[in-house]
């Protein structure tokens, strides 16, 4: 006979390590530096630039170089209604930039689904450099290639509230969660299932009466809107935005992070963040000009020799580790 | 005639990638990168020995070589499996981009035309400089060879059979291995003698990878894979798009090119020539 739990307490054993995380890292932070702050802001936005990622690339089989381009669509609409309309206010700033990429991504995604495969990959690639071009020519609104410098911290618009470091990490920090959440439930959902099985065979998926284009479409904006989000939070932590942030660079290093965090899991790109941005740190502290060969050597070492990114390693290790905390 | 002797060196790049896409189904993101490495090589030995024609051989055996051991050691292992390719020869390109601004410097360098091919001529009123000419003729000869070697010879003959049934050619007993280094090879000299002949009219810098990639890429959306004529209709097309972009629209010069690429994937999303599989 089998017994089974009660849904909920299972589902409160999935969740708790999430939360538990949360909640440390919200505690921690009257105890640790500036710095560290920044640098753990840093990774959740880049994880959730990732995981956006993922859900296209490991979820939905939809092969894309050009990801950055919603990523630094958020940044620079927030940028530009802060520096160039005097617009403050994050609860307006968010809303807008998340409006605009979906209308980016609504009509790339148009564009990129007329082709499949290769040539899906070769029309998202020059839509992202299309739109770094766009960002280094039209100086006026966008600084051109010296990008949208002096983006501030947020503005909540709470009363006796002024936005430091710590409140900018407790907002990331929330937002990670919920994306986090979102981006579980969407992937658990029948949509999110379909979405597999369009990755595994699109033609069986069609056969069965799925609109398997309507899919992939909203599939490519949703993920677009969470690039954008994570790029809205990057220009409010950075202060800078540059044309950079739209093109092939920005998008290869969340690929990178999807990859080295592996792609069969939600929280997997998270892992691969938290790696690069750490990789980034190390580099930029011992050998700055070198971190291009580190990055690309990571690419290299990441598709030869580990294949399905540390993510797996590290659960085996987590449930090696629990088994033998229940033995003794 | 800016316009086609700057489409004869896409054509030069773009073949070498569609050929090695076409006959091994190896997509190699990092072409780019070897053009660059192609014109650093050419100019360093042109400028230690004095000699042009020393450059473009040093060019050519040069990333002959360096194509070799990129799909000896990496490729090579990668065989149908697209994202992996991708994701390994972009960081290729990271690699290559830094190893070129370590050994060369951040300022972009421009080739000098050889002597005899220095001043211009008048046709009819307009000038033209003798070197864009010589390019011209190059990338036809180049072309034609090409074409006569695909569809002539017996190499040629394994080649195309190999792009539609490559079990079947092993099962013959044809060293199909053999076949795909060369073929490899000869893509990569092209490229290499691409970026050196390129460089007195695009220079050479470390960050080119990705722009040389996304023109060899636009050419392919026209022409299709594998094929020579396609090739070279598609880089002449590009070539005169970006001219004419560069003159109507200064400022937005790549801006037309990803344009039109757009445009013709949105229009014909398996390429211009492409079949639709």
């Amino acid at each position: 006979m089998v017994f089974r739990k009660p849904i909920w307490r299972s589902q409160i054993a999935q969740w708790a390590p999430y939360v538990i995380t949360g909640i440390a890292l919200v505690a921690l932070t009257p105890f640790i530096s500036d710095y560290f702050k920044y640098l753990i802001t840093k990774i959740l936005i880049y994880a959730v630039f990732a995981m956006s990622h993922n859900l296209l690339y490991g979820y939905s089989g939809l092969f894309t170089l050009g990801h950055a381009a919603f990523f630094g669509v958020g940044g620079y609409t927030a940028g530009i209604l802060i520096i160039r309309y005097d617009i403050h206010s994050f609860w307006l700033v968010l809303p807008a930039s998340i409006l605009m990429v979906l209308l980016v991504a609504a009509v790339f995604g148009v564009i990129a689904l007329q082709a499949k495969g290769l040539f899906f990959l070769f029309i998202t690639l020059a839509l992202g450099q299309l739109c770094e071009n766009v960002a280094t020519k039209w100086r006026t609104m966008t600084g051109g290639s010296n990008g949208l410098v002096g983006i501030p911290y947020p503005d909540l618009g709470l009363p006796g509230l002024t936005m430091n470091p710590s409140y900018f990490y407790i907002l990331v920090i929330c937002v990670f969660i919920v994306s986090c959440f979102l981006l579980y439930r969407l992937t658990h959902s029948p949509f999110g299932e379909a979405l597999k099985g369009i990755r595994d065979d699109e033609g069986r998926m069609a056969h069965l009466g799925y609109n398997t284009w309507l899919h992939k479409y909203l599939v490519f904006i949703i993920g677009g809107m969470f690039a954008g989000m994570a790029g809205v939070l990057f220009g409010h932590l950075n202060g800078i935005i540059i044309p950079a942030h739209l093109g092939i660079s920005t998008s290869t290093m969340a690929m990178l992070m999807v990859i080295i965090g592996g792609s069969a899991n939600v929280f997997g790109p998270a892992v691969g963040a938290a790696a690069v941005t750490i990789l980034e740190l190390v580099s930029s502290i011992y050998v700055p000009e070198r971190w291009p060969l580190i990055l690309g050597s990571a690419f290299v070492f990441v598709v030869l020799l580990l294949r399905g990114g540390i993510t797996p390693h590290l659960v085996r290790l987590l449930s090696r580790f629990k088994v033998f905390i229940w033995k003794h | 005639m800016n316009g086609i002797a700057y489409g004869m060196i896409l054509f030069l790049i773009a073949s070498g990638f569609s050929l090695i896409f076409g006959v091994m189904r190896i997509l190699n993101l990092a072409h780019g990168s070897l053009y660059m490495l192609g014109a650093y090589f050419g100019l360093t030995i042109a400028k230690v020995s004095n000699s042009f024609l020393l450059g473009v051989l040093a060019a050519i055996i040069g990333i002959g070589v360096v194509g070799l051991l990129l799909q000896r050691a990496f490729l090579e292992r990668l065989y149908k499996q697209i994202p992996e390719q991708v994701l390994l020869t972009l960081g290729l390109v990271y690699i290559f981009s830094n190893l070129a601004l370590w050994i060369w410097g951040p300022f972009a360098k421009v080739g000098t035309a050889p002597g005899f091919t220095a001043g211009s001529i008048n046709l009819g009123g307009i000038f033209f400089s003798v070197y864009r000419i010589a390019l011209i003729f190059v990338g036809l000869a180049v072309a034609l060879c090409l074409y006569l070697f695909q569809e002539k010879t017996w190499y040629g003959a394994v080649i195309r059979a190999g792009m539609h049934d490559k079990e079947m050619i092993i099962a013959l007993g044809i060293n199909y291995r053999l076949i795909s280094n060369l073929v490899f090879i000869l893509g990569s000299m092209m490229v290499g003698a691409a970026g050196f002949l390129g460089s007195p009219i695009l220079g050479a810098h470390p960050w080119m990878s990705f722009e040389v990639l996304l023109l060899a890429l636009a050419v392919i959306v026209i022409g299709g894979f594998g094929y020579v004529q396609g090739a070279l209709m598609g880089a002449i097309v590009i070539g005169l798009i970006d001219s004419f972009g560069k003159v109507f629209f200064s400022d937005f010069a790549l801006f037309t090119i990803y344009l039109a690429m757009i445009i013709i994937l949105l229009i014909r999303p398996a390429g211009l020539l492409g079949k639709t599989r």
